[in-house]
């Protein structure tokens, strides 16, 4: 196996899978990270090496979000608007838009984000099957239900922001 | 007419089915309204789905194989020094500082370092979170952040990443049992035993490393820049220059 061209051909596409799992840019930098390093320890078949990093990088997502539930309340903050300057209403707009996906997404389930993550990155339904760990026949149904339920908690987030908005603008006539 | 399960049209959506399964499906949908529905509203949440995902993206960090390589290399002569031995991560802010800030990027990607160290060593405090609280109507300045930590086997690496060209770094032995890092505006990244400072901004960037360490060294964007031998601190750029204190700017 050529790690480095492994590396080159398969380290944007694990970052940006484990971005989309985790919402964390820094975490998903770390793990991509330590992904490669595990490759380098235990060399896969060339056709093998994008399934077993997206494995690494999945189970090693899992194992991470265990320990950050329990020191979770150590991130407590307080009022986020308090001392902050204002910023523009498009920056706001688009911070706001982000964090309604991500929301959306947090909401899904972990087994949910990583099929549908998953099938972003373009892998095929056995091949879901086997990283997941689920039969093969079943990768259709989950993922229909999984899309469905983004696009249900989604559009009622965009409609209750949307709601939100004009509640505001008529308040200020 | 039976409909189709919102299984399969997925999978005829995503070419995932046999060439007779598809036809015999496209057949159905020709003729049942509420199936050519149920399709066009899985094709429109996959399309929600991926325009949401690029809202989000964030380009991947500009990596070379070679720093998993070293990364991979420093691991293993770690390895067997596990996570839960004695090592104590203490996260201090000097003064008013940008991360006390509340939403700062500062403030949270320390916290996420704190938790991510403090979680691996099955450590838990609230001690260290009081830094870290909002401080309410206080001025967001690039101050100083300092970092400590443990040994981790007698060895401590201090890795400094893309700092300011224009950054003076001194690394000095100090008698204490702790590793200490002070810089302006970085992010800081720990482990055992290690420290990466990202992004260092203009100006000093101190480096205190305990006296008794069996081995020590600081990198410079991925590369050994001072060593710690024997007594004395050694800067690999200019090997005559030795000492308990070695000072060196970045862009020499």
């Amino acid at each position: 196996m050529d790690f480095d061209a492994a590396f080159a051909k398969h380290h944007p596409s694990v970052f940006r899978y484990l971005h989309r799992l985790t919402g964390d840019a820094d975490v998903a930098a770390d793990i991509a990270q330590e992904s490669f390093v595990r490759l380098l320890d235990h060399p896969v078949p060339e056709d093998k090496v994008r399934a077993w990093l997206f494995t690494v990088a999945t189970n090693l997502v899992r194992d991470r979000a265990r320990t950050r539930e329990r020191r979770l309340r150590l991130l407590k903050a307080g009022d986020p608007a308090l001392g902050q300057a204002p910023r523009p209403d498009e920056e706001l707009e688009r911070e706001e838009s982000i964090q309604r996906v991500r929301r959306s997404l947090e909401q899904l389930g972990p087994r949910d984000r990583q099929l549908l993550m998953l099938r972003e990155e373009g892998f095929r339904y056995g091949e879901i099957a086997e990283l997941i760990g689920v039969a093969p026949g079943s990768v259709g149904q989950l993922l229909a239900r999984a899309l469905k339920r983004f696009a249900r908690v989604y559009n009622d987030a965009e409609r209750t922001a949307n709601d939100e908005r004009s509640d505001g603008d008529a308040s200020h006539r | 007419m039976p409909h189709i399960a919102e299984g399969d049209l997925l999978a005829y959506l995503d070419g995932e089915l046999s060439w007779v399964r598809r036809s015999a499906i496209s057949e159905h949908l020709d003729a049942c309204k509420a199936c050519a529905a149920e399709l066009a509203s899985l094709e429109g949440a996959a399309a929600l789905l991926s325009q949401a995902l690029e809202a989000i993206e964030v380009p991947a960090p500009q990596l070379d194989s070679s720093e998993i390589k070293d990364r991979s290399r420093w691991i293993s002569r770690f390895a067997g020094s596990v996570l839960f031995k004695a090592a104590v991560l203490v996260l201090t802010l000097g003064g008013v500082g940008a991360a006390a800030i509340p939403g700062s990027p500062v403030r949270d990607w320390l916290a996420r370092s704190l938790i991510e160290v403090r979680g691996a060593l099955g450590l838990a405090s609230d001690a260290e979170t009081t830094a870290l609280e909002p401080q309410p109507g206080v001025a967001a300045t690039s101050d100083v952040a300092t970092i400590t930590v443990s040994p981790a086997d007698g060895q401590v690496v201090v890795r400094l990443t893309t700092p300011a060209a224009d950054a003076t770094v001194r690394v000095q032995l100090v008698d204490s049992d702790q590793a200490t890092v002070r810089s302006r505006g970085a992010r800081y990244r720990t482990g055992p035993g290690w420290i990466e400072v990202v992004n260092a901004e203009p100006g000093a960037l101190e480096i205190d490393l305990p006296r008794a360490l069996r081995a020590a060294r600081v990198e410079l964007n991925g590369r050994p820049i001072v060593i710690k031998d024997a007594a004395t601190l050694r800067l690999l750029t200019a090997p005559d220059s030795t000492g308990s204190a070695v000072v060196f700017r970045v862009s020499e």
